[in-house]
């Protein structure tokens, strides 16, 4: 039956899309709650010159490209892939 | 440190190299947009540049429109007045970009619309959905836009010794051109334009900075 494969893969769809928005939001927030209520912490040097803070700041930067280009290689490998095997 | 010394004398008045770079920016632009004006005729060329843009090119011309002022002078400045609170605003903007792909990206796609507001519209009654979608763009639009326009304004106002009412007029017009005539193919381009500057104007910037204070 196409329709429940249809449904299936719109369901599986929205697990992924809510999934990675939820490690995004959440690691935001966590940073921000951080900056807001932890700052001797981030303000611990790592090494001379770089602080938690900064390190952690360009984390989020690195993980928002990271979790962008798992969604993509998802969508591209995965989801497109079932979306033409559908349509056949 | 000469070179230093005599920028931090010239400010507020006119300067002979930044005029240049500012009237050759805005000939090249605006003959852009008078390019992108002559090939746009639809509705899809205007809202999707007619499906001609490459990802890669509109991914740095998405990367143009996150990088400002803001990002090229305003949160370096932050960071060094406030510390870490500054920081809120270099990775907030970044954060938002891919929650936009995550949820609202295939469903645009899928219905082949050209903007947010028509895709809700298909599922939902037009007339308040769109009501709701202009107020939130407008809403965003002006806590974006006046910022930006008052740094531009404060920029021509220092180069050419005009009154600030007037450098708020001559950007507004600019923008308004680009938009209006050009659609998404002017805006694109100029973009990518305005993207490699930046980015490698800050490059270059970090490493003289760099190179004198390591």
């Amino acid at each position: 039956m196409a329709d429940t494969r249809l449904a299936d893969l719109a369901a599986s769809r929205w697990k992924v899309q809510v999934a990675l928005t939820i490690l995004m939001v959440a690691m935001y927030f966590g940073f921000i709650l951080l900056i807001a209520y932890d700052k001797p912490l981030l303000s611990r040097l790592i090494v001379p010159g770089l602080s938690l803070g900064i390190l952690l700041g360009a984390m989020v930067i690195v993980l928002s490209w990271l979790l962008t280009w798992v969604y993509v290689r998802w969508a591209n490998t995965h989801y497109d892939a079932a979306l033409d095997r559908l349509r056949d | 440190m000469p070179i230093l010394q005599e920028a931090a004398t010239r400010i507020g008045e006119p300067n002979r190299v930044a005029m240049g770079f500012f009237f050759l920016f805005i000939a090249t632009t605006l003959g852009i947009t008078w390019w992108a004006a002559r090939r746009t005729r639809t509705t899809e060329q205007f809202y999707a540049a007619g499906r001609t843009i490459s990802p890669g090119q509109n991914g740095i011309a998405l990367a143009g429109d996150y990088m400002s002022a803001a990002s090229f002078l305003g949160i370096a400045g932050l960071v060094s007045t406030t510390g870490f609170d500054g920081l809120i605003y270099s990775t907030g903007w970044l954060v938002g970009w891919p929650v936009v792909l995550f949820l609202i990206a295939e469903p645009l796609r899928n219905l082949g619309k050209y903007t947010f507001a028509d895709v809700v519209a298909v599922r939902l009654r037009q007339t308040p959905v769109r009501i709701a979608a202009a107020i939130g763009t407008l809403a965003t639009v002006s806590f974006y836009l006046i910022a930006q326009m008052v740094g531009a304004g404060g920029l021509i106002r220092l180069m050419f010794g005009i009154p600030y009412e007037t450098a708020i007029v001559i950007v507004g017009v600019a923008m308004i051109a680009y938009v209006l005539f050009g659609g998404m193919i002017a805006t694109t381009w100029v973009q990518i334009v305005k993207a490699v500057l930046l980015l490698s104007g800050a490059a270059i910037l970090a490493l003289m900075v760099l190179a004198r204070f390591h």
